[in-house]
């Protein structure tokens, strides 16, 4: 995710084009390669192996390396020395940036305080930021509320990541009891520790995340791009009621409900996280009862 | 190959399964949008195999399935679950649901299990 924050605060300072954003994204993942890539180059895990793997991390909120290592196709050893072989993600991003011609890295050095300055983070802040490791950063960006919020989010952006957009953006969150959307779904999860989760986007907003996730082209955000993010919400959710039901809750999960009108959403307590999904401003919305109401 | 009903009340989620399933040569006889519709049309259409959402508005899966296998003993009926529904599948189990195919949808997944029935 480091490659994406950084990348959109390059792209919002004007340093670089949407064009070369999404070059910077491609020639990321190029220098960086995927583990389970590694895991079979290396001869430690078959192609089989990798495709379960892939599989399962749809269904699993798990890394790659922790559910092969639990599968038994790697030991902890082999995933500590393919984690090293990987490499670090700020560095693949510095590299990125110099083989694109974009920017050099003490211009990045320079830009990184800017945004160290701008964020109001401190030095291990960004150090936090630089090992991309997607929790921590959610912690460092979602100070308020607590941890459930913490945890919904984290796993709402390992979700989106596998299923919609490995370069999703986060942007500083907000509490609040009222918020008027448009375009939007949202599916309510009832029981011991039930909450509510949506997400909402202006205009064509969640036109794109709906088109990968649906699998079909859609020219509007129209009820059946919205059916396709109820589905994605559906699969969020689910991972985070399993999460809860480790604790013995029990949740039922209520068909997801969508509009392409206005909203006004009020609730006791409301975390809007806007994310960047597939270049498109989003909010997703997140509650920790099911207090919402729409109007 | 088999004659599947898709019960499901996501648009999406029935194209996407659809599109598995035919690709695979089996052929989709029917649609249902809610579990009564799923009833019905299993009445309809006779199918070998049902697909059945368990989270659906008006009637859900659970209720569908002991409806179909009230009407039809010997139903095949796999059921369709997101993630973090133990409590329904232990229903469906005791239902007599066939097997259970999680979302999102994996095809080589998807088709392992019907071949297995």
């Amino acid at each position: 995710m480091i490659a994406s924050i950084v990348g959109n605060y390059l792209k919002e300072a004007g340093l670089i084009t949407e064009e070369q954003f999404y070059d910077l994204m491609l020639e990321h993942k190029r220098v960086r390669v995927k583990l389970g890539l590694i895991a079979v180059a290396e001869g430690l895990m078959t192609q089989e192996e990798a495709d379960r793997v892939n599989r399962l991390q749809a269904v699993m909120d798990m890394r790659f390396g922790d559910i092969a290592v639990e599968k038994g196709y790697l030991t902890e050893g082999q995933l500590e020395t393919l984690l090293k072989k990987q490499g670090n993600a700020y560095l693949a991003l510095a590299q990125a940036l110099e083989n694109q011609r974009l920017i050099n890295v003490s211009q990045l050095n320079q830009c990184m305080v800017d945004f160290q300055y701008d964020n109001h983070f401190m030095d291990s802040d960004m150090e936090i930021l630089k090992n991309d490791d997607i929790e921590q950063i959610v912690k460092l960006y979602l100070p308020l509320g607590g941890v459930t919020y913490q945890r919904h989010a984290s796993i709402a952006l390992r979700t989106l990541m596998r299923l919609v957009d490995n370069d999703v953006c986060i942007k500083r969150p907000y509490l609040a009891i009222q918020c008027e959307e448009e375009n939007g779904a949202l599916q309510c999860v009832e029981g011991e520790n039930g909450f509510t989760c949506g997400m909402f986007g202006k205009g064509a907003a969640l036109r794109p995340a709906a088109t990968v996730f649906g699998q079909e082209e859609f020219e509007a955000v129209d009820a059946d791009a919205l059916d396709a993010i109820g589905e994605l919400l559906n699969c969020i959710n689910g991972l985070i009621a399993t999460e809860f039901s480790y604790g013995g809750a029990e949740l039922e999960l209520c068909p997801p409900e969508f509009s392409e009108e206005m909203w006004r959403v009020t609730a006791k307590e409301m975390l809007v996280l806007p994310l960047i999904l597939k270049g498109r401003n989003v909010d997703l919305i997140i509650t920790k009862d099911n207090s919402i109401k729409i109007q | 190959m088999a004659n599947i009903l898709i019960v499901d009340d996501s648009r999406t989620s029935r194209k996407i399964l659809r599109k598995i399933l035919e690709d695979a040569g089996h052929t989709i006889v029917g649609e249902g949008v809610n579990g009564e519709d799923g009833y019905l049309k299993y009445q309809e259409c006779k199918p070998d195999l049902v697909t059945m959402d368990i989270t659906m508005p008006k009637m859900d899966g659970i209720e569908a399935l002991q409806l179909i296998r009230k009407f039809d003993e010997n139903a095949v009926v796999i059921m369709i679950t997101a993630a973090g529904q133990k409590e329904k599948m232990i229903q469906a189990v005791k239902y007599g649901a066939a097997e259970f195919i999680a979302k999102p949808y994996e095809a080589g997944e998807v088709l392992s299990i019907i071949e297995k029935l």
